[in-house]
């Protein structure tokens, strides 16, 4: 497989993932969906995961971010391993430096909670002792920052959102903190091809404000991905198939399921 | 998912959140809005303040009979006639007004705390408590109330505590098992899980995430209780199991008058239209609340 980082990048690894396997259901119907894969995530960079459906892009993230517990390999922050029991030192360090925006943003939004009371929760869980003028301006710079109109927006439900506008919602929510990872887990699948744009813009938005911050992009839409990622892993069946910068992957893939995935893409 | 246009109403500038006294102001104004929910706020409001003024002030001593004129008519001096002792029935319903009003507001707040206590032990993250909790509540919910009132009656004898206790405890299990999909659907959604995700307690995400939405679930489910809290007072009063001899509501005057309904069928019409009445209220009170306190169908709470 080729794509190996350069030394710099290596030296610059934000999230590790070593040998991470994962096995689901009782022992007698294992199915085991990780098998040993080796992800690293340096800051500053996206890395996209690709793969069709059941590849185990979700799993991975998930484990990444110590949502899951893996059933083998070791998941690193800032070099050192999240594992052990939740509430383990270095995962409370990630959880507190890493967001998530979800595939469907109805989903992902209490329906019953305004934009302003979803965007300023992950604020107001960090710092209890935030006062209201602080927590309703950094609200929002987020809300401003994925181009929505504040005033407009923030005391809205999600019902009174369309798909596009509940996205960027969901996006606000995530960065509001201002994490050093940020996991978009097929954020755009949900969302129809006009709004993508929208996304699309909001992510470049917040990179550009915050250059350092790592993005996992797991996605199987391959047009998207190759505005956003700048590198990218190639799942199938739960092994690492391919991995490299987004050119090398796109233009010039090794494996032909690499190769039927780009193909599938460009139909 | 409709994208653009934006869907819906434009929110006003000034709708920064409906919380506290407006929202209140908002729930009651849609509930009057709406002719069932007007009718349930009348009766319901008569009534407490019927409770409160029979602190006071009744039109006869209760303790006032009169040998001579039992299961008299309804006349000028006894509005709705008399009871078998010869006291004025229209100042004991007045007096019972405020023991089933206790007994009531004491059985919902006793169900909903336990209720909402085995939701939050149905909807943990511990499987065993989560598994166990449902295989207990399935076990315990085919117990009659009637049969948890006797058996509580052996110790404590015939009281409002009996109902309160027997009755709580029955319908509690009921709101668990009717809210428990509601409540396991938001707890395992996504933005619970992002709530966890940055740190959240397990009592504050079922407080803010969870019971939020449970709530139209709740509403019902509780103004049900209240309704059959009514009915199961003057069941088990009947039974003599319930408020005790001597201590006015609207049972102990169904259950002193019943047996004579052959022959003075009025003594047993009032207090019997008095319990359908409240009972229909409480029913539509909770149906109105529900559509009025819920942002997802009252446009109004969301600043339309």
């Amino acid at each position: 497989m080729t794509g190996a980082l350069t030394q710099a990048e290596q030296t610059d690894v934000l999230l590790q993932g070593e040998r991470v396997c994962k096995v689901f259901g009782p022992a007698r119907a294992r199915h085991q969906v990780l098998f040993d894969v080796d992800i690293s995530v340096p800051a500053g960079q996206c890395v996209a995961i690709i793969g069709a459906s059941g590849s185990g892009k979700s799993t991975l993230t998930r484990i990444l971010l110590g949502l899951e517990t893996p059933d083998g390999g070791d998941v690193r922050y800032r070099g050192a391993s999240i594992e052990g029991r939740a509430g383990a030192p270095q995962l409370r360090v990630l959880r507190d430096e890493s967001g998530i925006v979800y595939q469907n943003p109805f989903e992902s939004l209490n329906p019953r909670w305004t934009a302003f009371r979803s965007v300023a929760e992950p604020l107001r869980l960090r710092d209890r002792r935030i006062d209201d003028e602080t927590c309703e301006r950094r609200v929002r710079e987020a809300l401003t920052l994925v181009s929505l109109d504040p005033d407009e927006i923030m005391w809205r439900y999600p019902m009174d959102l369309s798909g596009g506008q509940a996205q960027r919602v969901a996006i606000a929510r995530a960065i509001v903190t201002g994490p050093s990872v940020l996991l978009a887990d097929e954020a755009m699948s949900a969302i129809d091809v006009a709004a993508r744009v929208q996304i699309l813009d909001a992510f470049a938005a917040i990179r550009a404000r915050n250059p350092r911050m790592a993005m996992l992009f797991v996605s199987h839409d391959l047009g998207v991905v190759q505005h956003i990622a700048d590198r990218v892993l190639v799942l199938h069946e739960g092994r690492v198939v391919e991995r490299g910068t987004v050119r090398q992957i796109l233009e010039t893939p090794q494996e032909d399921y690499t190769k039927a995935l780009i193909e599938a893409a460009t139909l | 998912m409709p994208d653009s246009p934006t869907p819906t109403p434009r929110v006003r500038a000034d709708a920064r959140g409906v919380h506290g006294r407006r929202r209140m102001r908002i729930v009651l104004s849609t509930m009057w809005s709406h002719g069932t929910g007007r009718f349930a706020l009348i009766v319901l409001g008569l009534w407490m303040l019927i409770s409160v003024v029979s602190l006071f002030w009744t039109p006869q001593s209760l303790w006032k009979t009169d040998g001579y004129h039992v299961w008299a008519a309804p006349s000028r001096a006894h509005w709705l006639g008399t009871d078998g002792t010869g006291a004025d029935l229209f100042s004991w319903l007045m007096a019972g007004s405020r023991t089933n009003l206790l007994i009531v507001l004491l059985t919902v707040a006793f169900a909903a705390a336990f209720g909402l206590l085995l939701v939050a032990m149905m909807v943990s993250r511990h499987s065993a408590l989560a598994h166990g909790s449902v295989v207990a509540i399935d076990a315990l919910i085919s117990i009659p109330t009637v049969l948890i009132a006797l058996m509580l009656a052996v110790p404590m004898g015939a009281s409002v505590a009996v109902i309160v206790l027997a009755c709580g405890f029955g319908y509690g299990l009921n709101l668990a098992r009717v809210a428990r999909p509601q409540a396991l659907l938001a707890a395992h959604s996504m933005y619970v899980e992002s709530a966890l995700a940055n740190g959240a307690s397990a009592p504050r995400v079922f407080f803010t995430h969870i019971v939020p939405n449970i709530m139209p679930v709740l509403i019902v489910q509780c103004s049900l209780s209240a309704g059959t809290a009514v009915l199961a007072e003057a069941g088990l009063t009947y039974l003599g199991v319930g408020v005790p001899s001597g201590v006015p509501s609207w049972g102990h005057s169904l259950s002193t008058s019943v047996r004579f309904i052959n022959i003075y069928p009025l003594t047993v019409l009032w207090p019997g239209l008095l319990v359908t009445i409240v009972v229909v209220a409480l029913n539509l009170f909770g149906d109105a609340l529900r559509d009025a306190s819920d942002p997802l169908i009252n446009p109004r709470l969301r600043g339309a």
